[in-house]
């Protein structure tokens, strides 16, 4: 199976037409959780995540109707397990979708979520070094930590200053600055996520 | 998860947060809460004494509020922990950031 990576960058730019076309192109569970989003921006957000599952299933040749199960740390999956692993997230800036046929994490953040305290806690001292009153190498840092944990759907068990240092052999990342102040990292089995690119997309591309 | 968002009478605000605050929840929560890390008022407090479980991404939305009320200039604080989720704040090194 192809893995892939599928970005729609600032979904505040969603019209409300589109938005409402989007909404009522999603499976019926997803439809409730979008309707339940407090703000304009999170209805966005949500419906954008899932119109870009379906776009990365399509790509396969599946359709994104099947039951969706949680694990521990509630990370989401197809209840067929003969359905590909995915991930989702979203920053302000960008909503975010990995596929592939293994575990697979996917995070996304923006540079504005910087914040020293929580810098000079979650990140080792060389980490520090590097990403101190720098948002853009913080965003990248807390994205590959994020990614990592959702790619083992484990949770936190650990400290996450060292969190990277203990990462599993097998696993790999890659990691990528958008067209606007965010960074994305993707954490999967080393082997397949290799050399994936983003794939960015548009409104129009993304909505029947 | 389940969350509240109240204002008192002297204009702050107070988020109740319940149940789990896993990867899915927290991009729920996430939405939801934004607009009081924009505008917290005159402070904020988290009262957490029934939520029983909390994701990295769930953290992210503490740091997301964290980041409101210092931008404002206004307290923050969390109350009502409970043990299990004390060690993931000590854990994380979050319970200084929140002065725990």
């Amino acid at each position: 199976m192809t893995p892939g990576l599928y970005l729609l960058e600032a979904p505040w730019r969603l019209t409300d037409a589109e938005l409402q076309k989007g909404m009522a192109q999603l499976p019926g569970h997803r439809r409730l959780k979008a309707q339940a989003q407090l703000t304009p921006l999170g209805k966005r957000q949500s419906v954008s995540a899932w119109l870009l599952l379906r776009y990365a299933l399509r790509r396969l040749g599946l359709v994104d109707d099947g039951e969706i199960v949680t694990g521990i740390a509630g990370k989401p999956a197809f209840a067929d397990s003969s359905m590909p692993c995915f991930s989702l997230s979203h920053c302000r800036h960008a909503v975010a979708c990995a596929v592939a046929a293994t575990p697979v994490g996917v995070d996304v953040e923006d540079y504005e979520s910087y914040c020293q305290e929580v810098a000079r806690e979650v990140l080792s001292d060389t980490e520090l070094a590097s990403a101190e009153g720098n948002p853009r190498k913080f965003a990248e840092l807390w994205t590959l930590k994020e990614s990592l944990l959702k790619q083992t759907g484990e949770g936190l068990t650990e400290n996450l200053r060292e969190l990277l240092r203990h990462k599993p052999e097998n696993l790999e990342f890659l990691t990528f600055h958008g067209n606007a102040p965010y960074a994305l990292s993707i954490c999967g089995i080393g082997g397949d996520i290799s050399g994936l690119t983003p794939v960015f997309l548009s409104a129009d591309e993304l909505i029947d | 998860m389940n969350y509240k968002i109240e204002k008192r009478p002297d204009g702050s605000n107070l988020l109740t947060i319940s149940g789990r605050l896993d990867t899915l929840s927290a991009a729920e929560l996430e939405k939801g809460v934004r607009p009081l890390a924009e505008e917290p008022g005159p402070g904020l407090e988290i009262a957490i004494p029934e939520l029983s479980y909390i994701s990295s991404s769930g953290l992210r939305c503490f740091v997301l509020l964290f980041n409101g009320c210092k931008r404002a200039g206004v307290p923050l604080t969390v109350t009502g922990m409970q043990p299990s989720i004390r060690e993931i704040f000590d854990l994380t090194g979050f319970s200084k950031v929140f002065g725990l």
